[in-house]
């Protein structure tokens, strides 16, 4: 926020942000917290949920004022005494900016960057530590250039570090020549147009954080909410596996919900377990990715994704994504399934379900799954015909597609008559045609 | 609104008006439907401006509604707020008071007058309307509306 909002008012909005997202009421205790907030804080790049950290940005929104202050004269509040916005923005204000000098009337001399992108202080800090702290902040270049004015300013002591930095400067200063006329100009680091916006003053704050692996791609893929926030929690291993209830003390054994062969981690469940390997393995050949395939050696999702994804032709990588994320909410779901209802589906009823949940999403407009869905259906048919049809869907208009994904769903219901179900196919097309 | 703005200007340069702060050079800000005016507490300032305010109600039609101005004392004394209050009969309303949706002080904001900006934000997240929404959906709802508050602070 724009005022200095204290620090216990920030807590109080965390609070009540943070209690509404876990567990939708007014208060939570932090069994609840599936993930600790500053870390929700993050851009989504950096593998957070690109909440505003309310700190960060009030210090941002703070900066503006120092910019508009620095460039725009004619604001009413500009002369006003600076109170500043604090500590912390001032140093990062002065680290984000540098000056394209001109005539030097309105950058200072001692602590503004302008000397190729570097201040005094910088350069010389004993030297800069010499002078009066009012001097500091009001000495201007074109001021302290004129007949050297700036000698006058050292009143500290005369180290030998003092003299050599003076040395330094006295050799800079020689070298540096003001172009009349031409005004001062104010470089903002972080942008493109070196203009400031508030929204790069934010992402500066997070400049030098490390993202966790496969944040940023999951940040780009399309997915429905809830299935991304499910990825998101596998990306920050979060999810309720019987490993993690077992490193709790919730429960003694961890076995696998699907193979009981090995420790159910997250990581196993998705691309380490007998059955999860035959889904990625038949889904792949069908998209004839087989080169894809899951090796023996597969530490996390993440790492297996972001090294599939250098394989695949570009035009293809935003399906791809959507793909992982779809079959890896289908593998959670299904192990929950077994966990809780006590129903289990084969690895054949899991890919005729994963070819239903692809058709579902193409309907709810994300087309990324299309090739997943028309490939399942292209080989279950065996029919030349719904290949015609798919081919016509492909390179037809969007209204005939979600025509044939209907019908798609039509066919669901007497997948098993084979014989009829080729019938049914071709006088479809008949009609189509 | 222009033309208040020129009036008042005018009267600042006929020297009307007594001058403020050097450091201040504006005395009148039009932001959305607000008008803020700055006026030196003397009796002859007040009433000049009154009579500005008046003319330009009647050229402009824009009549001032004096019941639903806030009037706010910045180094008042005693006398001058007996004085301001007998011509603007309005709501007097000392700091902190509320300036487009923001608690507004020449003092450190206190407590009580933060509190209403966190209701605000409790109020936007009902515990009955998180039932209906899966997390996806809540991380949502608290990215566009409840950061949004205390950023724009409407």
């Amino acid at each position: 926020m724009v005022v200095d909002l204290s620090p216990w008012a920030v807590k109080c909005i965390d609070k009540k942000r943070r209690a509404f997202l876990w567990k939708g009421s007014d208060e939570v205790k932090g069994g609840h917290c599936m993930l600790a907030w500053p870390k929700v804080c993050r851009p989504p790049e950096l593998g957070g949920l690109g909440f505003l950290d309310l700190q960060l940005f009030g210090y941002a929104l703070r900066m503006r004022w120092l910019w508009l202050k620095r460039t725009d004269d004619s604001r009413p509040w500009s002369q006003l005494p600076d109170r500043g916005g604090g500590n912390v923005v001032q140093a990062m204000f002065q680290a984000s900016i540098s000056i394209d000098l001109g005539d030097g009337a309105s950058s200072f001399f001692w602590t503004d960057r302008w000397i190729q992108g570097k201040s005094i202080r910088d350069l010389a800090p004993c030297l800069f530590n010499a002078v009066g702290s009012r001097t500091q902040r009001t000495r201007t270049v074109a001021q302290g250039l004129q007949g050297d004015r700036w000698v006058k300013d050292i009143s500290g002591a005369l180290t030998v570090q003092v003299i050599l930095d003076f040395l330094l400067v006295w050799d800079i200063t020689r070298t540096i020549t003001l172009r009349a006329g031409t005004p001062d100009r104010l470089l903002w680091k972080w942008t493109s147009d070196q203009n400031f916006s508030t929204a790069s003053a934010y992402k500066a704050f997070f400049i030098g954080q490390h993202s966790i692996p496969g944040a940023k791609i999951l940040s780009k893929t399309r997915a429905p909410g809830k299935c991304k926030f499910f990825g998101w929690l596998v990306l920050h291993d979060r999810c309720w596996t019987y490993a993690r209830r077992r490193r709790h003390n919730l429960q003694t054994d961890d076995s696998c919900a699907l193979c009981c062969q090995e420790s159910e981690t997250i990581t196993h469940l998705l691309v380490g377990c007998s059955l999860a390997r035959e889904i990625w393995h038949a889904v792949l050949l069908r998209l004839h990715w087989q080169q894809l395939a899951l090796g023996s050696n597969i530490f996390c999702l993440a790492d297996w994704w972001s090294s599939a994804r250098k394989l695949i032709p570009k035009i293809n990588l935003r399906s791809f994504d959507s793909m992982v994320i779809l079959i890896s909410w289908i593998l959670w779901n299904e192990r929950n399934r077994r966990v809780f209802d006590h129903q289990v589906r084969t690895s054949r009823q899991l890919l005729d379900f994963i070819a239903d949940e692809a058709v579902q999403w193409v309907l709810a407009s994300y087309s990324q799954v299309e090739k997943l869905a028309l490939a399942h259906w292209s080989r279950i048919c065996k029919c030349h015909s719904v290949v015609l049809v798919c081919s016509v869907c492909l390179v037809g208009c969007s209204d005939t597609r979600t025509l044939v994904f209907k019908f798609f769903l039509s066919l669901n219901e007497i997948r098993a008559q084979s014989r009829s179900l080729k019938k049914h196919t071709c006088s479809h097309t008949d009609t189509e045609n | 609104m222009e033309v208040l703005n020129s009036m008042i200007k005018k009267a600042d340069m006929m020297g009307l008006l007594l001058p403020l702060d050097s450091k201040v050079k504006e005395r009148i800000f039009l932001y959305a439907d607000d008008v803020v005016l700055f006026i030196r507490p003397n009796q002859q300032d007040l009433l000049l401006t009154k009579g500005i305010l008046e003319i330009f109600a009647r050229v402009s039609g824009l009549e001032t509604n004096i019941n639903k101005c806030h009037t706010s004392p910045i180094q008042c004394n005693l006398e001058d707020s007996v004085t301001l209050k007998h011509l603007f009969p309005g709501k007097f309303d000392p700091f902190p008071t509320k300036y487009l949706g923001i608690p507004l002080s020449y003092k450190k904001l206190r407590k009580v007058d933060i509190q209403p900006l966190i209701d605000k934000v409790s109020d936007r997240l009902p515990s009955w309307k998180s039932k209906l929404l899966s997390k996806a959906g809540r991380a949502v709802l608290v990215k566009s509306t409840l950061s949004a508050i205390p950023v724009h602070g409407r």
